[in-house]
């Protein structure tokens, strides 16, 4: 009897472990066509997926079709490969990649002074006719084309782009009114639109009869905003608890840019130029206060590479944390279930935003996330739209909020023009090719990633993605095939200066890992503010003190 | 045994703690693997609608599926692996081929060794014997930290570094406790035995083979029963000697930190991993092999060992 | 059982001498590589330094930097090699005060054969032989998920800071009494009964009986288990892989084990083999500590522990 069972049992552990050996074949990916020149492409493989990839080796590989590259071949054939990682000099050396699109490498002033990577500068520099004559160089900023010349070349292009900030949810304003009203009806102290007040303010722009009315232009507003959106039984922010050091930190970078703008934001990469909004400490080491309460901002710096801690003390910085601070210190500005579970994950979270409502349960106004967040909610766009059309990506409304400004001062100025608002890029992606590649296959990988730059190709990786690659190319871009979400994107990244985090500065390159900005921002024992806040209590003050202590004690030369 | 003897003691404030205390234990446990396999017929979206129970279609839930083995199996044949290393996947079928080689191999392997030397050591009475029960007391005495760095280097140099072969060449030690309880084994079986076999002219190939092995077959299986749970559930080891060929428990743990899309049988649309029946698919399946055969063989397992030999 | 002494095949043939060569041959080879050779070269690799010389060429040195590494403070090295010592000697503690006495009663609850006894020690057994990380995961999805947070059952987050060491430790207790519980109760069940009657004719209830009778049975199992505890302080890593990952563990739950793993896990990819000196000096300053102290551990025991007659 025994034995029986004992018999039963191990069949049935054969067919357990044995039966899904027989229910997947071995994926032999693409067989390699001899009569066509071989690129093999890396991508590095996260939210962006790799559908964007796969269009444009289709359309690359149509486009070459009956062009040869090497003597006895014609077209060409592009093989992919993903993964999260990152490439030294030495790797892309060794390894069999002729094309690749990496994000935020690390070393890649080494590896441009390695020569690692193959010059670019033909296919950069020159007018492409198949792209109405426009040069890739003129696609760029001052800034990406300060770091990628190098020794004479260009080595780089910059690549996926994006940043933390905060997506808003727009049907869910419409529907409960969240838009802050131009004449706040005084009898109730309702500050927030209705249907006897509709009229909304003119919104951080300045300018009435846009998306942005009735959004809030200063962290004052912002938050007053939140006081009703939770009133209202609606969570203001939500974050996902894995990930609160990456999702808070980098919005906190993003709010910094904001103040700063981009031309003082650059300082803290290059390490060079005057800083004129840095904070004056008292002795202590606090931030100085005038009488409103403002940090009194001190005389301007020249900044190098030996005194570039005092980039700590900027103004933005100080209000950053400010924000943050608040954020995270009031349960009823957050959404306390995603924020401090430490296994809810980024998509869960999104998951959350997305469906609450529908589901009957308290929803999230707003979610910290990547730019690029609606791409890796695609899932649960498509479960959701199963059920009913209406949720699809391309049916609801979400839209890239503008961030606040830290005082109204700054708000004015970002209405009057004066000042611009900046998208930051914190990702550094760029591509490149291997250098010395023979003939054939380097004249291929040259061609590729010519029309990866194209407007057509730069606007199709748009069209998938949804998101944006660092060039600028938004006036190509069609707005009837993008959604809402993605319009009031591509919309503010137009109007915005853009700041891409790479500096040709030899210290900020061999400091890279270091700063970051999701591990710039600490303060004491703390790398994140969440814990400082949450665990320990520790104010705003006391923070932005730590912060100066925790960035000066990175090693600077 | 007068074990019968022994009547139910009333209960103490002790034992009625006690009782409470492992009744409360034996729930949760109970709970925590009901609630695994629960989620693995789950949709992995529907995991935020329903967190705890079985699979429904409530609340347009999606029912039961088998989309969380689907997923586990696409992730098999996508880029998974640690960057370490220069090959980038291995299918659901290698995983678990190497996890067979590693487990069923490994434990075959190091339980054969233990068993030979414990009967040289225990049955031949020359010096080097001795010398082989000192060596197993003395290392399993000195606890020396931190030397699997050098173990890296040294299959480095023989070139058996992230190999299965040489993986299994470093399980094949014959120090351990099993050893002992090996040796305790041999030690005790009466020389009576042998004696007669080698008067009739027996080889010491046929003694060791014919009389003495099948007289500790019980305890050869249990001990590599044990070891093949251990080498089973093992994730560490792969991860650091063979990141080429990873394993089941190796590959749960990789599962556990995923987060990309994808391809699902079934569905129009690729799946994030990181959804909790997707893990926990992962985890039922690398527990179950391992819960049927302790239902199967607890006795065996539990009832066996003691420390310092193996009860009759 | 009894033990038959001079055991011995087949004395002095050559024959037999040559089998028995042959067999121990492979296996002495194994033993001197994986662990002679291997230790010999841990002394070495801790020492070996490769230094940059002034035109780029790397250069093979002996000295302490491996050691020096773990106590410079200029990355912070020396204050988490310190905080990693607290909370390994911290959580060994913690274990020791709780699993151990939990272990123990249990123990006795089955040597009494209280109801239940034989399903509590079947499943108590269970975690011991089901993977750690199998439960360690379900453990943490249950409790973020369906247990605990601002949805639970309880208002509690397991795995914010004030909670997360608690809800680490009650896991790895959870998951520590199998093989323990296994072992006491075997030993418990091989002591005389008539020992025990006559104490209880002598009048000993429940406590005295376990205080007077049973613990000093068992002293010596108990004595195999604090050793290989203790001897495994600097080793044991209470499963925070599986609870965090490898790279994000927090940083109170960052133990020595964790630590040596984190540095060898790091320097075993293919082209680091240079960085493995540090984490076998951190390897050899631990032995060279818990050697001695094993052995001066289990002196103290002998002196002042239970003895079994």
């Amino acid at each position: 009897m025994k034995k029986n069972l004992t018999k039963a049992l191990a069949l049935a552990l054969c067919a357990f472990t044995v039966a899904p050996m027989a229910a997947c074949g071995d994926p032999t990916g693409e067989k390699i066509d001899e009569t066509k020149t071989q690129l093999t492409v890396f991508h590095y493989f996260a939210g962006f997926g790799d559908e964007w990839l796969v269009e444009l080796k289709e359309n690359f590989e149509e486009k070459v079709k009956d062009i040869s590259f090497e003597p006895g071949k014609t077209g060409v054939q592009v093989h992919h490969r993903g993964e999260m990682r990152d490439f030294t000099a030495s790797q892309i050396k060794s390894e069999g990649y002729d094309v690749l699109f990496l994000e935020g490498p690390k070393e890649f002033l080494t590896i441009m002074n390695e020569f690692a990577v193959e010059p670019l500068d033909s296919i950069m520099e020159t007018p492409n006719a198949a792209d109405n004559n426009q040069t890739i160089v003129g696609k760029m900023t001052e800034q990406q084309k300060n770091f990628y010349y190098h020794n004479g070349h260009y080595y780089g292009i910059p690549h996926y782009a994006g940043h933390y900030g905060l997506i808003y949810n727009r049907d869910l304003f419409e529907e409960k009114g969240f838009f802050l009203a131009e004449n706040p009806d005084e009898a109730t102290g309702d500050i927030l639109v209705n249907a006897a007040n509709p009229e909304r303010t003119a919104g951080p722009d300045g300018i009435k009869g846009n998306d942005d009315d009735g959004l809030p232009r200063t962290y004052d507003e912002f938050f007053a905003l939140c006081e009703e959106i939770n009133a209202r039984g609606v969570d203001p922010v939500c974050f996902p608890g894995q990930y609160t050091q990456q999702h808070l930190m980098l919005l906190l970078d993003n709010l910094v840019a904001q103040h700063e703008g981009a031309e003082q934001m650059n300082i803290n990469y290059t390490f060079e130029g005057t800083a004129t909004d840095l904070v004056k400490l008292d002795k202590d080491g606090y931030a100085m206060l005038d009488a409103n309460g403002n940090p009194i901002i001190d005389e301007p710096l020249e900044i190098n590479s030996s005194n570039a801690w005092q980039m700590s003390r900027q103004a933005g910085k100080y209000y950053g944390i400010q924000f943050m601070h608040k954020l995270l210190s009031n349960n009823n500005y957050i959404n306390e279930e995603d924020g401090k579970n430490t296994a809810m994950s980024h998509t869960m979270n999104q998951q959350n935003f997305l469906e609450n409502q529908s589901l009957g349960k308290r929803p999230s106004a707003m979610l910290a996330d990547g730019s690029w967040w609606q791409i890796e909610a695609d899932d649960v766009f498509s479960y959701m739209a199963e059920d009913d059309a209406k949720y699809s990506k391309e049916n609801r409304k979400f839209g890239w909020l503008p961030l606040p400004q830290a005082t109204e001062a700054e708000a004015q100025k970002l209405a009057n023009g004066e000042k611009k608002s900046v998208y930051m890029d914190y990702l550094n992606a760029v591509a490149c090719v291997k250098a010395g590649l023979a003939d054939g296959p380097k004249a291929a990988a040259l061609e590729f990633l010519k029309y990866a730059y194209t407007d057509e190709a730069l606007t199709n990786f748009t069209y998938t993605t949804g998101t944006t690659i660092g060039v600028d190319y938004m006036d190509a871009l069609d707005r009837n095939e993008l959604n809402y979400y993605e319009t009031s994107l591509v919309d503010y990244i137009q109007k915005s200066d853009r700041v891409y985090q790479v500096s040709p500065n030899e210290f900020y390159a061999a400091n890279r890992q270091k700063l970051v900005p999701s591990q710039i921002y600490g303060s004491g024992t703390y790398v994140s503010m969440e814990r400082a806040v949450w665990d320990d209590h520790v104010s705003a003050k006391e923070y932005f003190k730590g912060h100066i202590a925790f960035y000066k004690g990175i090693a600077w030369n | 045994m007068a074990k019968a003897k022994m009547k139910h003691d009333k209960f103490s404030p002790l034992t009625v703690f006690m009782l409470i205390i492992l009744c409360v234990y034996v729930a949760v446990l109970c709970f925590m693997l009901l609630w695994a396999v629960m989620q693995i017929f789950k949709h992995p979206l529907d995991y935020m609608k329903n967190p705890i129970w079985l699979p429904s279609t409530k609340n347009g839930q999606r029912g039961w599926t088998l989309a969380n083995f689907s997923a586990l199996i696409s992730y098999s044949h996508t880029n998974w692996m640690s960057s370490s290393t220069t090959k980038t996947y291995a299918g659901f079928a290698e995983i678990i081929l190497n996890t067979l080689i590693y487990s069923v191999g490994g434990s075959l392997v190091n339980a054969s060794v233990m068993c030979l030397m414990a009967y040289l050591a225990a049955r031949y009475k020359y010096f080097y014997s001795k010398i082989i029960y000192m060596i197993v007391i003395v290392v399993m005495v000195i606890p020396v930290v931190g030397s699997q760095a050098s173990e890296i280097a040294v299959l480095k140099t023989l070139n058996l570094y992230d190999t299965r072969f040489g993986f299994v060449i470093l399980k094949a030690g014959f120090v351990g406790m099993y050893f002992l309880v090996f040796y305790e084994t041999f030690r005790n079986i009466p020389e009576t035995y042998s004696e007669a076999a080698m008067m009739d002219g027996a080889s010491d190939a046929r003694i060791m083979l014919g009389i003495y092995f099948p007289l500790v077959v019980n305890v050869f299986l249990t001990i590599t029963l044990i070891t093949f749970i251990q080498f089973w559930n093992d994730y560490q080891m792969a991860m650091m000697y063979m990141p080429s060929y990873p394993t089941l428990a190796y590959f749960l743990f990789a599962v556990q930190r995923a987060s990309h899309k994808i391809n699902v049988i079934g569905e129009k649309y690729k799946i994030g991993l990181d959804r909790p029946p997707i893990k926990m698919t992962a985890t039922v399946v690398l527990m179950t092999p391992i819960l049927i055969i302790f239902i199967a063989l607890h006795e065996r397992l539990m009832g066996n060992l003691s420390i310092g030999g193996i009860k009759g | 059982m009894q033990k038959t002494k001079k055991v011995g095949l087949g004395q002095n043939t050559w024959k037999s001498k040559l089998f028995y060569t042959l067999l121990v041959f492979l296996p002495s080879l194994q033993f001197l590589i994986f662990y002679i050779i291997v230790n010999i070269n841990s002394f070495s690799l801790a020492f070996k330094v490769w230094e940059l010389d002034a035109d780029n060429q790397v250069n093979l040195v002996f000295g302490w930097k491996n050691f020096a590494y773990w106590f410079d403070d200029s990355s912070g090295v020396r204050t988490q090699l310190i905080d990693a010592i607290i909370i390994s000697l911290e959580t060994y503690g913690i274990s020791m005060i709780t699993g151990l006495p939990l272990g123990l009663f249990f123990s006795y609850y089955m040597f009494k054969k209280m109801p239940g006894s034989k399903l509590f020690r079947v499943l108590l057994f269970m975690p011991s032989i089901l993977s750690a990380g199998v439960l360690a995961t379900i453990y943490k999805q249950l409790t973020e998920f369906v247990v605990g947070g601002a949805n639970g059952w309880f208002d509690i987050y397991f795995w914010d800071s004030d909670h997360r060491f608690a809800s680490m430790m009650i896991f790895n207790i959870f998951v520590s009494f199998g093989t323990s519980v296994l072992m006491y109760t075997n030993k418990m069940d091989s002591i005389a009964p008539e020992i025990i009657e006559s104490a209880h004719l002598d009048g000993a209830n429940g406590l005295s009986e376990f205080w007077y009778i049973i613990l000093p049975q068992i002293f010596s199992i108990m004595q195999v288990f604090l050793m290989s505890g203790f001897a495994g302080i600097f080793t044991n890593q209470h499963n925070v892989l599986m609870l965090w990952g490898q790279y994000s563990v927090p940083s109170e739950m960052q133990s020595v084990g964790y630590l040596l793993w984190r540095a060898i896990y790091r320097a075993g990819g293919a082209e680091q083999t240079d960085k493995l000196g540090e984490p076998t000096a951190l390897g050899l300053m631990i032995s060279a500590v818990i050697i001695p102290l094993t052995f001066l551990l289990r002196w103290i025991m002998n002196k002042v522990g239970w003895k079994e007659e």
